[in-house]
């Protein structure tokens, strides 16, 4: 920046007020500066003072805490679009993992009476199932579809266990959901 | 007619400036007070973070370059921003349309 005067003074504030990163901090900066040396060389050609033409520059570009803060917020919702579009590749990877395991479960896991890879199969789909409806739903409706979701796993699983007593089988659905559950609540939290 | 009056229609302005061609943030201001005969008068702390809002949404792009022997931000409209830029003209002449003839009512 080659910048003096006014111009400086108000770069150097602007630098303190900004809660962004360094990169993005010194692109925000230098295209200030740039802005405001092609307004303040356009007031000069009509014949004011330099310093003059940067106050008139600065003023038109607003108080440095609005700036700062517009900036910031610009900043801070790029970063949290960008760790939501991250966070989403992963869950659909993660998603695509568990379903071919939960697939292949039935001829990999042998137990007695020969129920346990469907039940796991079962039990894991249901997991995915549950993320995937959280990551398609509009985020307004996404607590109550995410609640009809669980709720509606649980009921299932509860008449599972009244009607044959198959405690592995509802373990293994109570501990999918409540692990899809614990993801979602994560995400949300972290505003994804 | 300043900001406040403008406010909601900044991101389609800024794309409408852009469809002209690549130009640099100053350039934009300038390009979008003439157009408006002096009329839209911007505030100017608002354009960049809206430019960099676009660029984030991919409707625009950017990159450095020496102009006039200065470094500057150039910003261009994307494939994306292009067709965002036809989506809102049509929006804006529907909209313009139905407030004319809503305020000509009983005229």
């Amino acid at each position: 920046m080659s910048v003096k005067g006014p111009a400086k003074e108000y770069l150097e504030a602007l630098s303190d007020e900004l809660r962004v990163g360094g990169r993005y901090r010194r692109r925000v900066l230098e295209e200030l500066a740039s802005h405001i040396d092609d307004a303040a060389e356009r007031d000069q050609a009509r014949g004011m003072s330099v310093e003059e033409a940067q106050r008139r520059a600065i003023e038109r570009v607003g108080p440095v805490p609005a700036v700062a803060e517009r900036f910031s917020t610009t900043r801070r919702l790029w970063r949290a679009s960008a760790c939501g579009r991250g966070v989403r590749v992963m869950a659909y990877l993660g998603a695509a993992v568990v379903l071919v395991c939960a697939l292949a479960a039935p001829f990999t896991i042998r137990d007695s009476d020969g129920h346990l890879g469907l039940e796991v199969t079962a039990a894991l789909i249901a997991a995915v199932a549950l993320l995937l409806f959280d990551l398609w739903t509009p985020t307004s409706k996404r607590a109550l579809t995410v609640l009809a979701g669980v709720v509606g796993v649980w009921l299932a699983a509860g008449v599972r266990l009244v009607s044959d007593g198959d405690v592995l089988f509802c373990v293994q659905v109570y501990g999918c959901v409540l692990a899809a559950a614990v993801l979602l609540s994560a995400r949300r939290r972290l505003n994804m | 007619m300043r900001g406040e009056a403008l406010k909601g229609h900044l991101d389609g302005m800024l794309l409408a400036a852009l469809a002209a061609g690549p130009a640099h943030g100053y350039l934009v201001i300038e390009s979008l007070r003439e157009a408006s005969g002096g009329d839209f008068d911007l505030p100017e702390g608002t354009v960049y973070p809206a430019l960099h809002r676009l660029e984030q949404a991919g409707l625009i792009r950017s990159r450095w370059a020496r102009v006039s022997g200065r470094r500057r931000r150039i910003y261009a409209l994307t494939a994306k921003g292009r067709r965002e830029l036809d989506e809102r003209r049509g929006e804006w002449r529907r909209f313009a349309g139905a407030m004319e003839a809503v305020l000509e009512v009983g005229r």
